[in-house]
């Protein structure tokens, strides 16, 4: 999927929020690391993708009329099998249907489900006055209450992800205490320099969420993906 | 539901374990005694049991239930985890005898020779919401108590918030809403809030416990987990220590009794007068005689006959009739001496300018000098000092310059430097003091014996203190609480950035930044605390001036759009109301104003008006009782000249004043340099007013507020 196809589809719906396997794929495609997502429209597709992605999968109605995919019964975790993506696709399609008979239903999507990291958030808004912005935090409740997120106008170079991590009240988290290992701070800097290369080569983009990213010891990996276009 | 009685706790219990630790000299003690000891005082834990060996933990953990946790019982293991002795989420047999074994093996490893006195077996936790409680000793203000969020995050985010002890179950409630991550206990993302009922009752609780057993240094109850139907204690840490020996304090009466007759002295001796200008000696009794002090003056030199015009004596006790105080200007090491005969002469203080005692390390030579003092009965000023001031009686005991614009702001401060940046800031900015007090190194008149005599002191309506250090924080607490609820004081604690390398045994002891204890305590005592000299100055002058605030409402009425946005920013940041102006209000501002103009607030009158529109907007809000302060922002124009505009303030504010609307004013006045005279004139007639600043007005306004919420004064 290129980034022309894409918008134009979800322009052609008259959607300006993507699909989580639409963005997914624009992230991947732009060298960012992220799970896999792939679309299944039938219980056969979403078991053949889940059996070539490699257990365990997370399962995830695509609608572009259900915003809170986990209060309409919409996602299903931690699928270990053929049998259990078999009857999450199943129950997903069904509970979906039953609260918003309305709304048009793409599939699910299917995607890995990634072992647990330190939480970040790397994402990305549009300032009326500023222009594009990157930002950076801890994740988690904890965090997101406490509003602990450092910002840079775009385009961010590799020195200023730098700043935007080592500005962080929560910074000694990623160092590693109480016996968690440290982050892999290059792999964080470079998802936060290739969202912001990756926004300033398409500026349709107009809000970006990378909630959470998992920083791992060695690497780091979107798991969750939420990308805004412009209007047509 | 009772609520009357608490919980009965069972101090015979607490008694013996502590004995026990004591006869063995241990400092730390054992999870097991830690445990008994918070059961004794109803804090809830979780189902647990000891055992010596693996077979009778396996047997303790069914019992309990699965999963378990183990945990050490060592008197010679501080930190249980760092020494590899806490097994978590055990969920069988197997598990349990392996954990018992590893957990031994580790104490060994950890400290040859450390006890190893079997496991505590404890049901795991069902969590909940992760919290710590905890009560450390504070070398200055004693036992106080910590709250904040667990977990990792929170504890690198340091979000803590602290209570001197006693800590009632209100005040618990309030400490819960004093952290950041209130919110999360609050309930976020639909969560139900905790039980902050049960969760207070934890606080208060642990705070009973350290107050009812002094001996108690440390207890860490790390984690808590709050849920919404309870609170449990997962882990319980409890340190023992020495019990601070209180210190000798004369009562209120001869407190008062002694700084009347230094602050009124009826005749002063200057031991160490010189004739030769220049000399410390010299300028103090030049300064007392430039200042126009009324009382008698002597002159103390063994080598001389007359000083500056005025009699000279051998010696103190020389002096015919009675001696209120003694000004010294000699070499410390005569200090000791002469106040020995200070007491003889029944002298009530001694001022103590030399300096040469703990500033430079001669602790020795200061505490032997103090030891003279008590036994003579003398109160001890200083030493280190610059002298005092108390402009009543036109008093300037210092070897600075003499001031004597009297007012009502009385100002103390521990550095020399500082004492003088008071005299300088009081001259240049038209502030009258009562006086201005020289603590240096506190020997022994310190805080807590000024705020007894400035709390019946007629001549003082304000009190501002620069404080490095506090001697002994309850009496602090103490002594302000009683004067704050009537006076405002204003304190800037310097040095609030050095950490202060205290060895704490416990997380909650590295969590108690010296500052943030110094924050618990200025609100428990009701005391506003400035964070800068400037701010410490700035607002004492105002809070002079201004009356109490009878509510919340802030009404901004401008002249200039561009204060008022920072007006308005202003009040955001110092915590100030801008007021929800009711549309029957709004609609009468309207009418005054140009259709350009903006109502709501700020109230924006617009740059062209003549001074008409400021009046009649300004008295509008003067006369409306749902207006509780003012601030003003106005700019330099042709049509309302600066001294126009102060003039017209005044008449509004006299003629509010005779029908009895009294309510704070501030004013922010930008333009060309005449904007100054205008503040000037404002001041005069009682109206902070600052020049070039939008900030400033506003800052003393809230500080104006911060006494009048915490004094009680106005309701919260």
């Amino acid at each position: 999927m290129t980034f022309q196809t894409v918008l134009g589809e979800a322009r052609a719906e008259g959607r300006t929020l993507l699909n989580e396997v639409e963005a997914k794929s624009l992230l991947r495609e732009a060298g960012i690391a992220a799970t896999a997502a792939t679309l299944a429209t039938t219980r056969e597709e979403a078991q053949s993708q889940a059996a070539a992605m490699g257990f365990p999968v997370v399962l995830k109605v695509v609608s572009p009329d259900i915003a809170h995919k986990s209060d309409v019964g919409g996602v299903k975790l931690n699928l270990a099998d053929r049998e259990a993506v078999g009857q999450a696709f199943d129950e997903i399609m069904a509970n979906s249907k039953k609260a918003e008979p309305n709304a048009r239903i793409k599939g699910v999507a299917v995607q890995q489900m990634a072992k647990q990291g330190t939480e970040v958030i790397v994402g990305m808004t549009t300032d009326p006055q500023f222009g594009p912005v990157m930002m950076f935090g801890l994740g988690g409740i904890m965090v997101e209450v406490l509003k602990d997120v450092s910002f840079r106008l775009v385009p961010v170079t590799d020195r200023d992800a730098g700043q935007m991590i080592d500005e962080i009240k929560g910074r000694p988290i990623l160092q590693g205490v109480r016996g968690q290992p440290a982050a892999d701070l290059a792999a964080l800097k470079s998802t936060i320099v290739k969202v912001s290369e990756f926004v300033e080569a398409h500026p349709e983009v107009r809000e970006l969420d990378l909630n959470p990213v998992f920083a791992y010891p060695d690497g780091a990996l979107a798991v969750d993906a939420r990308i805004v276009v412009s209007e047509g | 539901m009772d609520t009357e009685r608490g919980p009965a706790l069972n101090r015979a219990a607490v008694a013996e374990i502590l004995t026990r630790a004591r006869e063995s000299q241990r400092s730390t003690l054992t999870v097991t005694e830690a445990v008994a000891i918070c059961r004794a005082y109803d804090l809830p834990l979780p189902d647990d049991g000891a055992a010596k060996d693996a077979a009778s933990a396996a047997a303790a953990a069914a019992r309990i239930g699965y999963p378990v946790a183990l945990k050490v019982i060592s008197a010679d293991i501080s930190h249980k985890s760092d020494a590899g002795g806490v097994k978590l989420n055990l969920k069988n047999d197997t598990d349990v005898r392996q954990a018992f074994g590893d957990i031994a093996a580790s104490a060994k490893a950890y400290a040859p020779g450390a006890a190893f006195d079997g496991v505590l077996v404890q049901a795991m936790s069902a969590g909940g919401r992760e919290v710590i409680v905890g009560a450390s000793t504070d070398p200055t203000f004693g036992k106080v108590i910590a709250f904040g969020l667990g977990g990792i995050h929170a504890e690198v985010l340091r979000d803590v918030t602290f209570g001197l002890a006693p800590v009632s179950p209100e005040r618990a409630r309030e400490m819960f809403s004093e952290i950041r991550g209130y919110p999360i206990l609050a309930g976020t993302r639909g969560d139900e809030p905790v039980d902050f009922e049960a969760l207070a009752g934890v606080v208060s609780r642990v705070s009973q416990l350290v107050t009812d057993f002094p001996e108690i240094a440390e207890v860490d109850l790390n984690p808590v987990f709050a849920t919404p139907s309870g609170a449990v204690a997962v882990d319980a840490r409890i340190v023992v220590g020495a019990v601070a020996n209180e210190r000798p304090r004369p009562d209120t009466a001869s407190i008062v009794a002694t700084m009347q007759r230094t602050m009124h002295p009826k005749s002063v001796a200057v031991i160490g007068a010189s004739a030769e200008e220049g000399k410390i000696g010299y300028s103090v009794v030049r300064n007392l005689l430039d200042g126009g002090y009324g009382g008698k003056i002597y002159p103390v030199n063994p080598r001389l006959a007359e000083i500056q015009g005025l009699p000279a004596f051998k010696s103190v006790e020389d002096i015919p009739g009675d001696i209120d105080v003694a000004v010294f200007a000699i070499p410390a090491a005569f200090v000791a001496g002469a106040i020995e005969q200070c007491g003889r002469k029944g002298v009530a203080s001694a001022i103590l300018i030399p300096s040469g005692f703990a500033e430079i390390g001669e602790k020795q030579l200061q505490d032997d000098m103090i030891a003279v003092a008590r036994a003579s009965n003398v109160r001890v000023m200083g030493p280190n000092i610059y002298g005092y001031y108390y402009t009543p009686e036109k008093l300037c005991a210092t070897f600075c310059t003499p001031y004597t614009e009297q007012g009502s702001v009385a100002l103390s401060s521990q550095s020399g430097g500082v004492g003088m940046a008071i005299v300088g800031f009081s001259r240049s900015h038209n502030m009258g003091v009562s006086a201005i007090v020289g603590l240096g190194n506190k020997s022994d008149i310190d805080e807590d014996d000024l705020l007894e005599f400035y709390a019946q002191d007629p001549n003082t309506k304000v009190i501002a203190m620069h404080v490095e250090d506090i001697k002994d924080g309850r009496a602090f607490v103490d002594a302000a609480k009683r004067v704050a609820k009537e006076k405002p004081v204003i304190v800037l604690k310097a040095g609030r950035t050095v950490q202060g390398a205290r060895a704490a045994a416990s997380h909650t002891g590295a969590l108690a930044g010296v500052d943030q204890v110094y924050d618990a305590a200025f609100r428990e005592a009701g005391v506003v605390r400035a964070r800068t000299l400037e701010d410490l100055l700035d607002w004492s002058r105002a809070l002079a001036m201004l009356p109490t605030p009878k509510g919340e409402n802030v009404l901004i009425v401008t002249g200039a759009g561009g204060s008022g946005v920072l007006l308005s920013d202003a009040c955001t940041d110092y915590g100030l109301k801008l007021m929800a102006v009711p549309p029957d209000l709004d609609a009468a501002f309207r009418e005054l104003i140009p259709p350009f103009g903006a109502s709501g607030n700020p109230i924006d009158i617009t740059g062209g008006e003549p001074p008409e529109t400021y009046k009649k907007a300004i008295r509008l809000a003067l006369n409306d009782d749902r207006v509780h302060s003012l601030a003003l922002g106005y700019w330099h124009t042709i049509i309302t000249p600066p001294m126009v505009f102060a003039r017209l303030v005044a008449e509004v504010v006299d003629e509010g004043r005779a029908a009895g609307n009294v309510k704070p004013i501030v004013a922010s006045l930008v333009g060309d340099v005449e904007v100054e005279e205008a503040c000037r004139f404002l001041e005069e007639r009682g109206i902070p007013a600052y020049p070039y600043a939008a900030e400033r007005p506003i800052a003393a306004l809230a500080a104006a507020y911060q006494w009048a919420r915490r004094s009680g004064k106005m309701a919260n």
